[in-house]
């Protein structure tokens, strides 16, 4: 890996924002190494799983003898090796906090109606958050600035079966979950730099493309439209 | 080549995948590539080559296929098999302003992770035997 750059003034700050990442898998994985890596941020890990076999080809953190451990543990045994002095708590369960209070919340769940709660709960909390997911050649990242940017809700509006298809049932290629998750921590990091990055991304392998999209904010959005 | 339980357990979201299942895993368990040390992202992209079945070798001569970078056009041509990739070059003004924001870690995992996807899928015979890619962190697209 080449040398990482960090910007003077965000890795120097005493205080760090705090972030949550919520999911240790293949998102998370690749979301807490690079944001720990570049060491802008604090790092709080949340998930209840334990690593099994099947998660090794995508969740690049761990390796055979991580088999049956905590994720969170292992992931944030992990981070510490690649990133010294990187801070990261760890929460051994899977559920909304809460509380939100986190400069930022990232979602790497493959939950979908767990997707739509925290869209709602860090709208509710004004809190920006970074959704992301990946299901066999596709995948998305998007960015929502409570108040400024289309939200999970303006963009999709409600779950669907389709949506509703895991890495379980429908498989998923490898390394995919590291090229989402790697938009998704660029997209936190500009978030934390006070940029406004670009809405949604999303990927499709199929037809070897990706790309930015625009979504406007939806007025009567059920979670971040004006009240009529 | 037959997957054992072992690799089955390990492997078992390639399987579900339809555009892999268990012969295209069996091929890339058989599959051994070369990656030259000059190939961008290259860490991440033996990484990924390698967590999703590809035996990487450090000669050519054993090597089923071969990944290395363009001398024609740097940087970031990448030649691989009978084919070729071009993953052109990067949008310098977009990396310097993640470079400012601390997130220039993420660029290198994005382009390892997208070539050991297209590489995979090239092995798999998903691609036509000559193709190129043309990347702009974060976005991409194939050139046939
Ligand atoms: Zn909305």
């Amino acid at each position: 890996m080449s040398p990482i750059v960090v910007k003077r003034e965000l890795s120097r700050r005493a205080e760090k924002p705090r972030v949550l990442v919520i999911g240790a898998g293949g998102l998370g994985c690749p979301i807490v190494e690079l944001l720990a890596r570049v060491h802008v941020c604090e790092l709080v890990l949340a998930d209840g799983d334990v690593v099994d076999r099947s998660n090794l080809p995508r969740q690049w953190l761990y390796g055979d003898k991580d088999v049956g451990k905590a994720k969170t543990a292992a992931a944030a045994a992990r981070v510490r090796d690649l990133a010294p002095g990187a801070k990261v708590e760890t929460r051994g369960v899977f559920r909304l906090p809460d509380r939100l209070d986190f400069a930022l919340v990232i979602d790497g769940t493959d939950d979908v109606d767990f997707k739509f709660a925290l869209n709602d709960a860090a709208i509710a909390a004004r809190v920006p958050l970074v959704s992301g997911g990946v299901v066999g050649l596709v995948g998305y990242a998007l960015s929502v600035r409570p108040g400024q940017s289309a939200c999970l809700r303006c963009v999709f509006e409600a779950p669907t079966d389709e949506m509703r298809k895991t890495c379980r049932d429908a498989g998923v290629l490898a390394p995919l979950p590291s090229i989402v998750g790697s938009v998704m921590a660029a997209m936190a990091a500009r978030t934390l730099a006070g940029e406004a990055p670009e809405a949604m991304w999303s990927i499709d392998l199929g037809l070897s493309q990706a790309r930015p999209s625009r979504w406007q904010r939806r007025d009567d959005c059920p979670a971040c439209g004006r009240p009529s | 080549m037959i997957l054992d339980d072992k690799e089955l357990e390990l492997f078992a979201r390639h399987v579900s995948l339809k555009e892999i299942g268990a012969p295209g895993q069996a091929r890339l368990l058989d599959t051994r590539v070369f990656v030259a040390d000059d190939v961008p992202a290259r860490e991440a992209l033996v990484v990924g080559l390698a967590r999703s079945g590809v035996e990487i070798v450090g000669d050519e001569v054993t090597a089923t296929w071969r990944v290395e970078a363009s001398e024609l056009s740097p940087p970031g041509v990448v030649d691989f098999g009978s084919g070729q990739v071009d993953v052109g070059p990067f949008d310098f003004a977009l990396a310097n302003r993640l470079e400012a924001s601390g997130a220039v870690a993420t660029k290198e995992r994005w382009l390892g992770a997208l070539l050991a996807c297209e590489i995979v899928l090239a092995i798999l015979g998903h691609r036509p035997p000559t193709f190129s890619l043309v990347c702009d962190f974060p976005d991409y697209r194939r050139q046939s």
